[in-house]
């Protein structure tokens, strides 16, 4: 871009001025406060817009705020900006040569702006890179070379009619979003939309398989319920024809029955009839009857038996005079005068007794005594003759057999000494014995004597006598007293049986008068009278029993309307069938309306299983439908996820060639200004390195071959690589996009003479590929420049266009 | 009654038994490459009717069924009803030898009691003989789900007469490579088993193969094309025995049709010009036609191929049209040689691509429309 001419309206201190420009190098010369640097901002404003410096940059004068600014792109086009500030963005227009609009061109989205529609670089680039303020010749490292780096590395990798790979890469991101999504977005993720739609559908077809496998269930479900319905109405339809043979086998054999109790009902009533006579006969009362017959019997027997004992027990003539003569003898005395005669005839007795014992010891006492006196005498003799001995045998020394001898007569001696003691004690016994008999002799007399008074009168021989006749008389007091005690009982039992006849004669006469005769032949005739009745009575019974078994027979039922139902089943083709027990009939039939029960309800089953597939089958899934949805779904998603591959493939691509053109900038813009730099420096400064991320700066210093950072050279040197720097920027966008004109404001202001001199020719030979306006106050700069070739515009002429070539 | 009464035609005093054999109806399958499912499984469902009319109307003895008559995972209560309604319309016996997409299953709808009484299921992956005729015994060969291996290796058919074979299988000897051979068998096979003629199914392009004159094995093919590529008959036969040997007549059943075309749009510089391509080359196509076409050539830089509108404007007319832009937009060659970004890119793409990267491929036209500032989309 060569700015040919800028026409200031109203711009800060400047009011209605215009400044022409030459390609090259351009010289803005003025005092302090004279509105170079407010030319510099007319310039950028003019291209890129005021934006938020608008107020700074209003006119100082007021008027109008507005400037045109003319320039040459690289292809030849020239164009015309006319900017009215005030309406910010609307107020640009862009004309060419020919005055056509070329706002569709140089818009960037709804904004027109010009600079960086032609320029191809943003305003913040072209500031950095294209501008230069006063002592600020350095360029920013770090985030503000961002933007400059990227644009540099767009300049070399496209060109002004191609976008170049940054551009790309956002398009692609653009459409990588657009149509994939990223993976946090929450609203617009079509990838992740889709892949949440492919799930959904599966769930979908999954239920509707599940649904359609729940039919085929449901199909086995009706089927087993339609076997269990076929199997319960085949066993119901048994139950139904062997209830029917049964209910009409009942019904015969209760027809028999009804025919079996007519004919025993006729046969029955006509055996009663035989037994009117005993209609009214009252044969309950029997039994009284017999009981007063049986009563009268046995009181009869036992008269009749009282009445013999008496006889028996009546003493005979002899007993009766001899029961005379005890009383006579024996029964004179009383108890006790014979118990007392008892007593003395028994001392008497004991007496007797008592002197005979006594007197027979003392004989033998005495006989003891007399048969003792012999045997004594030889001892005494035999005791002293074996003392003499010892006697002799002592005298003669033999002192042995002295002791022998004498030993043996001492105890002989003592043998006799002792027996004869004895004898004396028996003969004194004997007669104390003797004495004791004669004594009870004499109570035996005495006794006697007083026994013989009492029995002597009486004319009794003994007292044993006497006891035996009292014995005799009391025996026929008992038999007395027994006799009469007989005769007094079968007086009484006669009686008995008379009143018990008077009972049964009544009894009978009030049963059945008519008969007469013995008891015995009464009673029998009422027995046989009441069998009879009985037997009648046994014949009604059985005529209730019958009617009972009628009852039981119909039932409640009708004899007629039996015999129909049996002919009705019979019709049918039933063969009635005999029940096993009782209760066949009944178990039949209740089992068979079980079984109709069951059956109902295995129909209600089948018939709401089958209702429920006829409702699933109408709400059955068209699952291929849902199928080519998912399909449909998934060749979307594949497609995207193809897409998305080559998104990705083409940016990976994109940025590996991008880095590598960063890499190849970097190269190009240290041999630009390597190149540059060592002409400046005579070619002490001969190779520059620029970080291709950051822009910073190094250069190799000569004297020690180390490679050093810019900042730790002198400022002189500093600026002038800087300078270079710029430049090489400057080719290098010329190259790819546009030149865009170098504005150095007063970048010089602070220089002495020398370092101007050295860094004159580096501007002159940079702005011979990019246009460079240099503003400055320094009168020696803007000559030294004019000098070498540069247009001067003098802010201090008052023309409205003042250039010097 | 006997249900199985009606299973035995009863022609032994007749000289000529007709058989009508089809296969591979596929009814409820899916069409995920072309649009119209929908459709074109009713025209499925209309040529199945067709077959039974066809049958009704040469008067056939039999009608025979070699799989996959339908979908098994898919088939419903309207599948089943529309299978068991033209089967009892028929009336005469049926035999059905189920595929592998039908295979006999408990759950099956071959397994259904409400099957009508004149069908016959082969649900064994074995060889069942049922005489046709004195003189004509069917032996039939049903698949499970079960893999069922080779069904005429060990088959020895050995009843007097003319013995047909009803199976669903793959003819090895014509067995496209990339497809997987189900139940195989070779014509010797068949032959060695002493089969007559095997009516089989399997392949969607019929054809008959003949030894000596007679036929020995016989595809009749979908009754309406299934999938792009197919190639043979879509129809039924009709299949006469007489006097010891049979003869086949293909009846075409199909309706529908589906067409592969390339169209050219060399030089095409704007929409208008594709879509008067494209109209010129889907002229001859109707309502039954099933399109796919593929745009090739190389069109001007900037020239909107956007495939929505193209089906939309151009495939109204049709059963369906399913596009595929393969139009090239730029000279990838020429924009490789660059010694810029693009350049490289566009050249380490094209190598890739050329390589058969198929997303290089895609990511060519990216890069360049990325580069031009060109819409990117799908």
């Amino acid at each position: 871009m060569k700015v040919r001419s800028l026409r200031i309206g109203g711009f800060g201190a400047l009011h209605d001025r215009t400044f022409a420009f030459t390609p090259g190098l351009n010289v803005v010369f003025g005092p302090n406060e004279s509105g170079k640097s407010t030319i510099a901002n007319a310039i950028v404003a003019t291209l890129y817009g005021a934006e938020r410096k608008k107020d700074a940059w209003r006119p100082w004068q007021g008027g109008s705020y507005a400037t045109v600014l003319a320039y040459e792109l690289s292809n030849g086009q020239e164009i015309e900006v006319q900017r009215d500030f005030e309406r910010d963005s609307k107020g640009v227009r862009v004309y060419d040569r020919s005055g056509n609009d070329l706002a569709a061109n140089s818009a960037d989205g709804k904004k027109l702006n010009p600079g960086e529609a032609h320029l191809g670089i943003p305003l913040d680039v072209f500031v950095n890179a294209a501008c230069v303020k006063q002592q600020d010749i350095a360029i920013d490292e770090g985030k503000d070379a961002a933007p400059i780096v990227a644009h540099l590395a767009r300049a070399l990798s496209g060109g002004p009619r191609e976008d170049a790979a940054l551009g790309a890469l956002k398009r692609l991101d653009d459409a990588h979003r657009s149509y994939v999504g990223t993976e946090r977005a929450r609203k617009n993720a079509p990838l992740r939309t889709l892949r949440d739609s492919t799930d959904r559908q599966a769930q979908t077809i999954s239920e509707a398989r599940a649904r359609l496998a729940a039919l085929d269930e449901l199909r086995e479900r009706i089927e087993t319920a339609a076997h269990e319905r076929d199997r319960l109405a085949a066993a119901a339809s048994a139950t139904e024809r062997k209830a029917r043979a049964l209910r009409a086998g009942t019904i015969a054999k209760r027809i028999a029955a009804l025919r079996d109790f007519r004919e025993e009902l006729a046969e029955l009533q006509g055996a009663r009839s035989a037994y009117a006579d005993v209609e009214g006969f009252a044969s309950e009362r029997e039994i009284e009857l017999n009981e007063e017959y049986h009563a009268w019997e046995f009181a009869e027997r036992t008269a009749r038996a009282a009445a013999a004992d008496a006889a028996a027990a009546a003493p005979s003539d002899a007993e009766r005079r001899e029961h005379q003569a005890r009383r006579a003898d024996a029964g004179t005395l009383d108890e006790v005068a014979f118990v007392t005669l008892r007593e003395v005839a028994a001392s008497a007795d004991a007496a007797r007794l008592a002197a005979s014992a006594a007197a027979n010891e003392a004989a033998q006492a005495r006989r003891a005594t007399e048969g003792a006196s012999g045997t004594l005498g030889g001892v005494l003799v035999l005791g002293a003759v074996l003392l003499c001995i010892a006697i002799g045998l002592a005298i003669a020394h033999v002192w042995i057999w002295t002791v022998v001898s004498f030993t043996f007569a001492a105890g002989f001696i003592a043998i006799a000494v002792a027996q004869g003691r004895g004898r004396a004690g028996r003969r004194r016994e004997a007669t104390r014995k003797q004495q004791i008999a004669d004594d009870a002799l004499a109570r035996e007399r005495i006794a006697a004597q007083s026994v013989a008074a009492v029995l002597d009168p009486l004319g009794l021989p003994s007292f044993e006598e006497l006891a035996h006749r009292r014995q005799r008389l009391a025996e026929l007091v008992v038999r007395a007293d027994t006799a009469e005690r007989a005769a007094e009982r079968a007086r009484l039992t006669c009686a008995d049986a008379e009143s018990a006849a008077a009972r049964f004669d009544r009894r009978a006469a009030a049963l059945a008068a008519d008969i007469t005769g013995a008891r015995a032949h009464v009673r029998g005739a009422v027995n046989a009278r009441a069998a009879r009745k009985r037997e009648r009575d046994g014949i009604d019974a059985h005529l209730n029993a019958l009617e009972m078994r009628k009852s039981t027979i119909l039932g409640t039922d009708d004899e007629f309307a039996l015999e129909a139902e049996l002919d009705d089943l019979v019709r049918e083709g039933v063969t009635p069938q005999s029940a096993e027990s009782p209760n066949a009939l009944r178990l039949i039939e209740a089992e068979r309306a079980e079984m109709n029960e069951l059956l109902r309800y295995a129909s209600e089953a089948l018939s709401r299983l089958q209702g429920e597939l006829a409702s699933a089958e109408t709400g059955a899934a068209n699952l291929a439908d849902l199928d080519e949805c998912l399909a449909r779904t998934l060749t979307e998603v594949a497609r995207i996820e193809a897409f998305e591959r080559a998104v990705l493939l083409a940016k990976q691509t994109i940025e590996t060639r991008k880095d590598e053109a960063h890499q190849a900038f970097a190269r190009r813009l240290e041999d630009y200004a390597a190149e540059a730099l060592g002409a400046i420096t005579a070619g002490r400064y001969s190779e520059l390195f620029v970080d291709p991320a950051t822009l910073a700066i190094k250069v190799r210093v000569p004297e020690n071959s180390t490679i050093v950072e810019l900042d730790a050279l002198s400022s002189g040197t500093r600026d002038q690589a800087y300078l270079v720097v710029r430049f090489a920027m400057a080719r290098m966008f010329s190259e790819g996009i546009e030149t865009p004109p170098l504005l150095l404001d007063d970048p010089f202001a602070y220089w002495d003479a020398a370092r101007v001199e050295r860094c004159l020719p580096i501007i002159v030979h940079g702005s011979r590929s990019a246009q460079a306006i240099v503003f400055t106050s320094s009168e020696e700069l803007a000559a030294a420049a004019v000098a070498l070739g540069a247009t001067r515009i003098d802010l201090s002429a008052p023309a409205l266009l003042e250039s010097t070539t | 009654m006997d249900p199985h009464a009606r299973l035995v035609p009863h022609v032994s005093h007749l000289t000529v038994l007709t058989l009508v054999h089809a296969a591979d109806l596929h009814l409820e399958t899916t069409f995920p490459d072309v649009r119209g499912g929908n459709r074109r499984r009713a025209a499925l469902a209309d040529a199945f009717v067709r077959i039974v009319d066809l049958a009704l109307e040469r008067r056939a003895d039999v009608l025979t069924i070699g799989g996959d008559l339908f979908e098994a995972q898919r088939a419903g209560p309207q599948t089943a009803r529309l299978i068991f309604e033209q089967f009892a319309r028929f009336g005469k016996p049926v035999f059905v030898a189920p595929g592998n997409h039908d295979p006999y299953a408990a759950r099956s709808l071959y397994a259904r009691d409400d099957m009508p009484v004149n069908v016959r299921i082969f649900g064994e992956a074995a060889w069942t003989a049922i005489p046709l005729a004195d003189d004509v015994t069917l032996y039939g060969f049903g698949h499970t789900v079960a893999e069922p291996g080779r069904p005429f290796v060990h088959a020895r058919f050995d009843r007097p007469g003319v013995r047909i074979a009803l199976v669903h299988g793959s003819d090895e000897d014509r067995c496209p490579p990339e497809k997987r051979a189900t139940a195989p068998y070779r014509t010797e096979e068949i032959a060695a088993s002493g089969a007559t003629l095997a009516l089989s199914g399997h392949y969607h392009g019929g054809y008959v193969v003949e030894e000596r004159g007679a036929p020995i094995l016989a595809y009749p093919g979908s009754p309406e094309p299934i999938k792009f590529g197919e190639r043979g008959e879509h129809s039924a036969l009709i299949v006469c025995v007489e006097a010891g040997s049979a003869r086949i007549e293909a009846v075409p059943i199909a309706r529908t049709r589906l067409i592969e075309r390339d169209v050219r749009v060399d030089g095409a510089t704007s929409e208008h010009a594709v879509i008067a391509s494209l109209e010129e080359a889907l002229a001859d196509c109707g309502a039954d036609d099933y399109v796919r076409v593929r745009l090739q050539g190389t069109i001007e830089r900037g020239t909107r191929i956007d495939r929505e509108t193209l089906i939309e404007r151009c495939g109204t007319g049709l059963g369906a049209l399913d596009l595929h832009d393969r139009t090239i937009a730029a000279d990838y060659a020429a924009i490789a040689r660059e010694p810029n970004v693009r350049g490289h890119a566009v050249r380490d793409l094209l190598t890739r691509a050329r390589a058969g990267n198929t997303d290089a491929e895609r990511a060519l036209a990216l890069v360049v429309a990325a580069f031009e500032g060109a819409e990117i989309a799908p």
